[in-house]
């Protein structure tokens, strides 16, 4: 399944249509504190409560962001 | 000094912080403690994938009771400024958003018709907006219009330190406008926050001027006691500018003088 994650171009190995956001959470080792990371789906912002359903199709394009330091 | 208050919600300080480019998070932490503030400021980013952190600034603020705004810091469209404030509220549950759209790399001004846009957006999704914009009044004027819960006209361009350059214009933004008014950006150091202030003010938002200091956590203090020392000011009512002297003293009785 071809992807774009924050910017970069991502190959998962999976047989299924769809996975689920918590899938390619623990395909990228993400260590962030996950109630405080947002993701957003082709310019969709997805609820926590929707990150298990198998949503992501091949071609998507995903934002995962945090809070950093700011002014 | 009276509270600030912003969309119903009270805070007792009137100074409003950053938290980037601090020397350390202990640092940042001390500084933030130092100035009195309430309110701080976070940007939002996309996580690193390739370098998987573990770090929790919100955690960490959280845990120190501050109330955080996220911004929309490098948003140069009305579009990426409302998915970032839409993705702001999912990451941080918080419907209250800085909200930054810039038009130029090298000053950071405002891209005005773009935060028009995206502050009519985003209070019609129900986030309570506080724009960061020039200091034009008609600007000002046209966001309070729309609804924004404060307006937060630059004092210069960010990160500058070069004070209030048009005390004039805040001047009649304050009369123009009656919503919190909050200096957002341009501050060097405490004199800056107390003439902001004396304009009337309601609160100053600054990052770089206590963060980039010598001793933040020493600025960061100066800053509080300037606010403070500034709102007082405004609240006593200062006189009026004359151009002669009035003597202070009594003219009558002066010693060797035949009245």
């Amino acid at each position: 399944m071809n992807l774009i994650i924050n910017g970069e171009e991502k190959v998962i190995n999976t047989t299924n249509e769809n996975i689920s956001l918590e899938e390619i959470l623990i395909y990228l080792n993400v260590k962030n504190d996950l109630n405080h990371i947002a993701i957003a789906v082709n310019e969709n912002v997805i609820k926590k409560d929707d990150w298990n359903k198998p949503i992501v199709k091949s071609g998507d394009v995903i934002e995962i962001i945090h809070a950093v330091q700011g002014g | 000094m009276s509270e600030l208050i912003i969309a119903n919600k009270k805070f007792k300080s009137r100074l409003i912080l950053g938290t980037a480019k601090y020397p350390s998070p202990q640092i940042m932490l001390e500084a933030l403690k130092a100035s009195e503030t309430e309110i701080v400021t976070v940007a939002i980013r996309r996580i690193n994938l390739n370098n998987p952190s573990n770090e929790n600034l919100i955690q960490l603020l959280v845990d120190n009771n501050f109330f955080i705004i996220p911004n929309t810091a490098g948003c140069y469209t009305a579009k990426e400024a409302i998915l970032t404030a839409q993705l702001a509220r999912e990451a941080l549950k918080t419907n209250w958003i800085k909200l930054e759209v810039i038009g130029d790399d090298e000053t950071l001004f405002p891209d005005i018709p773009e935060l028009l846009k995206a502050a009519e957006q985003l209070i019609k999704d129900d986030f309570i907006v506080l724009p960061y914009c020039n200091d034009d009044p008609v600007t000002c004027r046209k966001l309070a219009d729309l609804g924004c819960a404060a307006i937060m006209p630059l004092g210069a361009p960010i990160g500058s330190g070069m004070g209030i350059r048009n005390p004039y214009n805040i001047q009649i933004i304050r009369e123009l406008i009656n919503l919190p008014l909050i200096i957002d950006a341009g501050v060097g150091t405490a004199s800056d926050v107390a003439i902001a202030f004396e304009l009337g003010a309601d609160g100053v938002l600054l990052n770089t001027a206590i963060a980039c200091a010598q001793h933040p956590i020493k600025m960061a203090k100066a800053m509080c006691n300037a606010a403070k020392a500034g709102r007082l000011a405004f609240e006593a009512g200062r006189i009026p500018k004359k151009l002669y002297a009035t003597a202070s003293s009594p003219i009558h009785g002066i010693v060797g003088r035949n009245v």
